[in-house]
């Protein structure tokens, strides 16, 4: 395990443009995650009566669930963003467990970027449900006093799930990062075991925070054509 | 370029191109056999909803029939309970008739055996008194019975005119003495014939031309028995009245 707090470690300079520690981890996040979990789409196609084939329609089934609960009927678009988000945050708080690997969601440009993503995602879906201005109508009511404060809040929350899921992630990988140094190998074991239970809980909270908020551009594009 | 931002815009890249390719590679298989599964679940929903609606259809016309069936079975329930009626009924009546009838022959029967009794025992009351009077008389045999019984016979024979008295001829059981013989010549005069009839018992039977007089234990005895048993004509009505 390792941590490195506001820094960005570089592992080499391809020219202009920096290949850092984060940016490795990531890679081999995603690639972890292809590997882990194509076989389990294989597996769906090819045996669907199979252990894996179920517990991947299981998986899907609870994101559909959540995704159906939050817009009020099945969004493809957001089952794939959302289901990707808990499992890359999930898979990276998994691989942050191993020796010397640093997890991705530990460094603040990383969750500001899914962060980002989510931001983005909301006037994306908002607009593909009612249109630009539909959308757009949305932040000046009920009074168009209120515009600042819709501004306001679209960017707070965006930095409170960027800032929440670095803190989380953050402080319990460095906390297990200290106690390993300090004490050995089998003593942090607990303080992992709650170091991926927070990860895992993090990564369901950004996943339902950014369904809420994808969801509700959604919803209320939709109440209001309605 | 800062690495910050380096990192920021490949964190983003990353992400997109993870969701793409798990998009890919996951979710849409699995969207597919959850899309078809579900489609499944709705075709058989379809196939069982229509099996229910046969089912059901099938479960009304055999609760039509049934009930086609219970009316027609309590329709002849309610026939047979009516005809067994009527034949209970029928038999009723035939077994009243037939208890009736039953009864009037009985009573007929009782009447005709008390009739039967009844003469039986009249007849033989009347024998009995007759047999009675008749030893009564055989008792009372002697001069004195047939003095009284002329005596009788003279006393009736003076109610018949004069003239149609003679000739006579008397009938007695025995020879008449001198005393009865008298008293028969005061009322019939001289030239009375006699004979001697000894089944009359005693007395004297006398025949006239106007009628016969019989004054015998005989006659007595059987006057005796008509009195307690009168002759009857074929209704069983007495006699005794049309004679008088």
């Amino acid at each position: 395990m390792s941590a490195e707090v506001f820094t960005e470690h570089v592992i080499v300079w391809l020219g202009p443009v920096p290949l850092t520690r984060t940016m490795a981890t990531s890679v081999a996040t995603s690639l972890f995650l292809w590997g882990a979990l194509a076989p389990v789409g294989r597996a769906v196609a090819r045996a669907p009566e199979g252990r894996l084939a179920a517990a991947g329609r299981l998986m899907y089934r609870f994101l559909r669930d959540l995704v159906t609960e939050t817009v009020g009927h099945p969004s493809r678009g957001l089952e794939v963003f959302s289901g990707s988000l808990f499992l890359f945050i999930a898979g990276a708080s998994l691989l942050g467990q191993l020796p010397g690997f640093a997890p991705p969601t530990t460094n603040l440009a990383a969750t500001s970027a899914l962060a980002a993503l989510v931001f983005l995602a909301v006037p994306f879906a908002g607009i593909r449900a009612r249109g630009l201005a539909g959308y757009v109508k949305r932040y000046f009511q009920p009074s168009p006093l209120l515009f600042p404060l819709h501004l306001v809040s679209e960017l707070s929350r965006t930095l409170a799930l960027a800032l929440r899921l670095f803190g989380n992630m953050m402080s319990g990988h460095l906390i297990v990062a200290l106690i390993v140094a300090l004490v050995g190998l089998l003593v942090p074991v607990p303080l992992m075991a709650l170091d991926l239970l927070i990860g895992l809980l993090q990564a369901y909270i950004f996943t339902i925070l950014a369904s809420v908020y994808i969801g509700a551009a959604i919803r209320v594009g939709e109440e209001e054509g309605a | 370029m800062s690495p910050a931002f380096t990192n920021f815009l490949f964190e983003a890249v990353n992400f997109l191109v993870l969701a793409a390719v798990l998009g890919w590679l996951l979710f849409k298989p699995i969207r597919r056999a959850l899309d078809a599964e579900q489609a499944r679940h709705a075709q058989e929903a379809e196939a069982a909803r229509h099996q229910r609606e046969e089912a059901e259809a099938v479960s009304r016309a055999a609760r039509a029939e049934r009930e086609a069936a219970g009316r027609e079975s309590e329709e002849r329930r309610r026939a047979l309970l009516a005809s067994a009626r009527d034949e209970a009924l029928q038999a009723a009546e035939a077994a009243k008739r037939v208890q009736v009838e039953d009864r009037r022959r009985l009573e007929k029967e009782l009447q005709d055996w008390r009739d039967a009794s009844a003469a039986e025992l009249v007849d033989t009351i009347g024998r009995i008194a007759a047999e009675s009077v008749r030893r009564l008389l055989a008792a009372l045999d002697g001069p004195a019975l047939d003095l009284a019984l002329v005596r009788a016979a003279c006393a009736e024979l003076a109610s018949v005119p004069a003239e149609a008295r003679a000739p006579a001829s008397v009938e007695s059981a025995r020879p008449l003495d001198a005393r009865a013989r008298g008293l028969l010549e005061e009322v019939l005069g001289a030239g009375v014939r006699e004979r001697v009839v000894t089944a009359l018992g005693a007395g004297v039977r006398v025949t006239t031309p106007a009628g016969q007089v019989d004054a015998t234990a005989l006659s007595v005895a059987r006057q005796a028995a008509r009195a307690v048993n009168p002759p009857r004509d074929a209704s069983g009505a007495s006699l005794e009245g049309a004679d008088a």
